[in-house]
């Protein structure tokens, strides 16, 4: 029993929808994919699927992340809300953002950022 | 064999058994480059040498892959990015002087890192175990120990994929990252009040009932140490105490069998455990309330069925107005 990190899209290389709880399920039998499966949680290997994350730009544009290993925490920490360019969006707490600080980026957790930062995209933070 | 401390100890036995005999430990070892012809590392003193406590994890024999692990145990003080660099350069230099080995490292402090260790383990590419996470928490000894088990565990799995990525900047430090991450959320159950009881595993609310909802109830579990239900599928819900358990490993449930002390309706009537067994039997489980000293379950005849500790049982009609609905 397991749940995803936070709200994942995941695409197939032919752009093909992917749900990660079927994903899970269908490979979770499969010893050698599995690299972690203990109290913590799950780890699936998915690199050889060919499998991406999209993440939504401020102009409207998606950018593609290819997918190495899939996450299901059984103890997730808090999730929480962000309003990041245009888009609300659901986190957990320990998502890593990149944000600008003058002349350098540096990373934050999601529930470290406040209002009027901007991330490494471009896109500003609202709330 | 002898360690400079527990820590170091506890990794060792930890890599030991995950790589049977691939594992070795030296201390004030000096390590050299293998490839040691190029003009640039020419010295007095020969090529790059370095003097080290190592333990060493041979992963792969063809190709030859070798982790190296440094572990750091300054008596609660956490480490600093001078003792990370040092790991550093080690690794950098005998990877860029490697004939065939290719070396992958980590860094291990039983008390945690300062922030400015990351972006140097993050360009040398090096796994740092606890991870740093952005925040203050304090990862307990008992935990970093899992998250290095876990970590060689699942790379000795990932190296019989293509592994050659993981030798890129930041590729290893952010699988290490990936697979240790997690246990932010599982270091806060310590103390949780649930239990899985097949494996010991803590627990949580909303793991039990996405496992015990619209299971039917077939039995009562009353005994004088714990008090709870038997469901279809072969599982168990008891409350000990102030421990919540569950599962499907039946031996947990201990106890001389008692009779349970039941009641009905909101003013608390006597009644007979056949007749609670009437009205909860065969009912699926329809929602939960955990209210810390008791628990309740809300059944699908509107019935809500709650437990008292040690050996207390209520149940009670939900639909209104209760007065004109008691059972």
């Amino acid at each position: 029993m397991s749940r995803p990190r936070e709200q994942i899209f995941l695409f197939d290389s032919k752009g093909k929808k992917i749900d990660i709880d079927k994903l899970v399920k269908e490979y979770r039998t499969d010893n050698k994919r599995i690299l972690a499966d203990d109290e913590v949680g799950i780890i699936l290997y998915v690199a050889d699927l060919d499998l991406f994350s999209y993440k939504q730009l401020e102009d409207g544009n998606y950018l593609l992340q290819k997918v190495n290993e899939i996450s299901s925490p059984r103890f997730p920490t808090k999730l929480i809300r962000r309003q990041i360019g245009s888009v609300v969006c659901t986190i957990s707490a320990d998502t890593i953002f990149t944000i600008r600080d003058k002349d350098i980026i540096k990373k934050i957790r999601a529930d470290k950022l406040k209002k009027g930062m901007i991330l490494s995209t471009g896109e500003k933070i609202y709330l | 064999m002898k360690f400079k401390n527990k820590f170091e100890e506890q990794i060792f036995n930890i890599a030991s058994k995950i790589c049977d005999k691939n594992v070795t430990v030296e201390h004030n070892k000096n390590i050299r480059v293998e490839y040691a012809i190029f003009p640039e590392i020419i010295a007095f003193s020969g090529p790059p040498k370095k003097e080290i406590d190592i333990i060493t994890a041979n992963l792969l024999s063809n190709p030859k892959i070798s982790l190296l692990i440094s572990c750091k145990d300054f008596d609660g003080y956490k480490a600093k990015p001078e003792h990370v660099q040092e790991w550093c350069s080690v690794i950098h230099t005998m990877n860029k002087y490697s004939k065939e080995t290719k070396y992958l490292g980590i860094v291990l402090s039983s008390s945690g890192f300062t922030s400015g260790c990351e972006p140097w383990v993050a360009s040398y590419n090096i796994g740092l175990i606890p991870p740093l996470k952005g925040n203050n928490i304090l990862f307990r000894p008992e935990t970093i120990l899992k998250m290095f088990e876990r970590t060689l565990k699942a790379l000795l799995k990932r190296l019989q994929f293509s592994f050659f990525d993981l030798f890129e900047q930041p590729e290893f430090y952010d699988f290490v990252y990936r697979l240790t991450s997690d246990f932010e959320g599982y270091e806060g159950t310590a103390d949780s009040r649930y239990m899985i009881a097949d494996n010991n595993w803590h627990s949580s609310f909303s793991e039990m009932i996405q496992i015990f909802m619209n299971k039917k109830i077939i039995d009562i579990i009353s005994t004088n140490e714990m008090i709870g239900i038997i469901c279809e599928d072969n599982l168990f819900f008891v409350l000990k105490k102030l421990k919540v358990m569950f599962g499907s490993d039946f031996k947990k449930i201990i106890g001389l069998k008692t009779d349970p002390v039941c009641k009905k309706n909101i003013s608390l009537n006597n009644c007979t455990f056949d007749f609670l067994k009437s009205i909860v039997l065969n009912n699926k489980i329809k929602s939960a309330a955990d209210f810390g000293t008791h628990f309740e379950f809300g059944l699908h005849n509107n019935i809500n069925f709650g437990f008292i500790p040690p050996n207390g049982l209520h149940i009670i009609r939900t639909i209104n107005p209760i007065s004109e609905n008691e059972l």
